[in-house]
């Protein structure tokens, strides 16, 4: 019986020494995740990329104004080749006015500077109709906005929303992406699209491999218990 | 009685599951504005973020806002202002109302994260009442944590922060 236990906790215990040491690593890693900043890290090995799927989800849309590309992916805004801005609702149009871009969402507008700055964002606060439908310029150059309830003659500067009927507009309307742009986003959004945080959770749990993964930790955590069993065995049997 | 069961069970997992009902918009910003003035909203104010102001800002925030401006409603001795902050991985919408350099009342009005959510409640957001800004640009009041939602709590201490700070930056400018 000594003989049996103790052969069996050798082997067991080599076994699990490559799991001991990866569990130990990546927890130690999660437990310090907040200083590390891990969740702000982003994976670049386009093979864990394809891994964990990392592609754009739904339509990609892109609007060309003054030579310049906005474009969304998933909650991202993209300025030709810059990201400007996360989190953010459905792009629905662009317009240029004098010396800036009015992007407007689903329900917000967005201001920036003719090099694609941020100025500032509007909502609802500041009166911007709710339910976006399009946004674009009347004959006149003025800000449009069709909303849920009718079109608005738009005032930027004093934020004054004025209903208005029957108004001749050029609606700003969604274009193709040139291929090489939107492969360069591709790329751009991919290497923000997955935190190195994900990644070693998913190592610590085993769900980098799937199910087989989480059940291959299992098996792992029923030898870390027969090792400390018998280890306790073996201790009380040297005493 | 299978289904009756069935149903009650997925009832009360929905009841007492707090994250179905954690996350959202709370209050729309035009309706907290109109609450704060009674009805008198004050036109809007901006105020344009400069260098040197990016600077200060940035050691409040640990990053840069990422705007060139920030809205304001100011009347007498009172602003208003509506700021966004990521918590761990989505923003966290607050109103904050600053009267005379201290903290009159900070409110979550929306929160998108999975977690932490508990700082919408009175409980914590109470706490901000009447704190003022010291030289180092720390809270006068020490702000007690919760636990599971320590980057929110930050990202609330922060926006505080940064919003008595600007009252503060436009109550020195001159008119």
């Amino acid at each position: 019986m000594w003989g049996f236990i103790h052969k069996w906790h050798r082997k067991i215990g080599i076994t699990a020494a490559f799991f001991v040491m990866l569990l130990v690593f990546t927890g130690l890693l999660l437990n310090h995740t907040d200083k590390l900043n891990l969740q702000n890290m982003f994976v670049k090995s386009n093979m864990l990329l394809d891994w964990y799927h990392i592609q754009p989800k739904g339509e990609v849309s892109g609007f060309m104004v003054n030579q310049h590309w906005v474009i969304q992916i998933n909650s991202r805004l993209y300025f030709d080749r810059r990201e400007i801005a996360d989190h953010i609702d459905n792009l629905i149009g662009v317009v240029v006015l004098s010396d800036e871009f009015v992007v407007a969402l689903d329900g917000s507008l967005l201001i920036l500077t003719l090099s694609g700055e941020l100025v500032e964002g509007l909502s609802g606060a500041e009166g911007v109709p709710a339910g976006i439908k399009s946004i674009g310029l009347s004959e006149e150059g003025e800000l449009v906005i069709r909303a849920a309830h009718g079109d608005y003659l738009a005032d930027l500067d004093t934020t004054e929303w004025q209903e208005e009927e029957g108004l001749a507009v050029n609606w700003s309307e969604p274009q193709e992406i040139p291929k090489d742009l939107y492969d360069q986003l591709l790329i751009l959004y991919r290497g923000k699209g997955l935190p190195v945080e994900r990644v070693i959770l998913d190592i610590h749990s085993g769900r980098i491999l799937g199910y087989a993964g989480v059940l291959l930790v299992d098996f792992m955590a029923i030898l870390f218990l027969l090792l400390a069993m018998s280890g306790v065995w073996m201790w009380v049997k040297y005493r | 009685m299978k289904t009756n069961s069935l149903l009650f069970c997925l009832y009360c997992g929905l009841f007492f599951n707090p994250h179905v009902f954690a996350t959202g918009n709370y209050q729309e910003p035009s309706e907290f504005i109109q609450e704060v003035f009674s009805g008198d909203v004050p036109k809007i104010s901006k105020i344009w973020i400069k260098k040197e102001l990016k600077v200060k800002i940035r050691e409040i925030m640990e990053h840069d806002l990422g705007v060139l401006r920030l809205k304001y409603w100011k009347k007498d001795d009172r602003t208003v202002w509506i700021l966004e902050e990521i918590g761990k991985e989505r923003p966290i919408t607050a109103g904050i109302v600053i009267n005379d350099n201290k903290i009159e009342s900070i409110k979550v009005l929306a929160f998108r994260e999975s977690r932490g959510w508990e700082v919408r409640h009175p409980f914590f957001t109470d706490q901000f009442s009447d704190a003022a800004l010291k030289e180092n640009k720390q809270l006068d009041k020490h702000i007690d944590g919760i636990s599971g939602a320590t980057l929110s709590v930050k990202a609330m201490t922060k926006m505080a922060r940064l919003a008595l700070f600007l009252h503060q930056e436009i109550e020195r400018r001159p008119n």
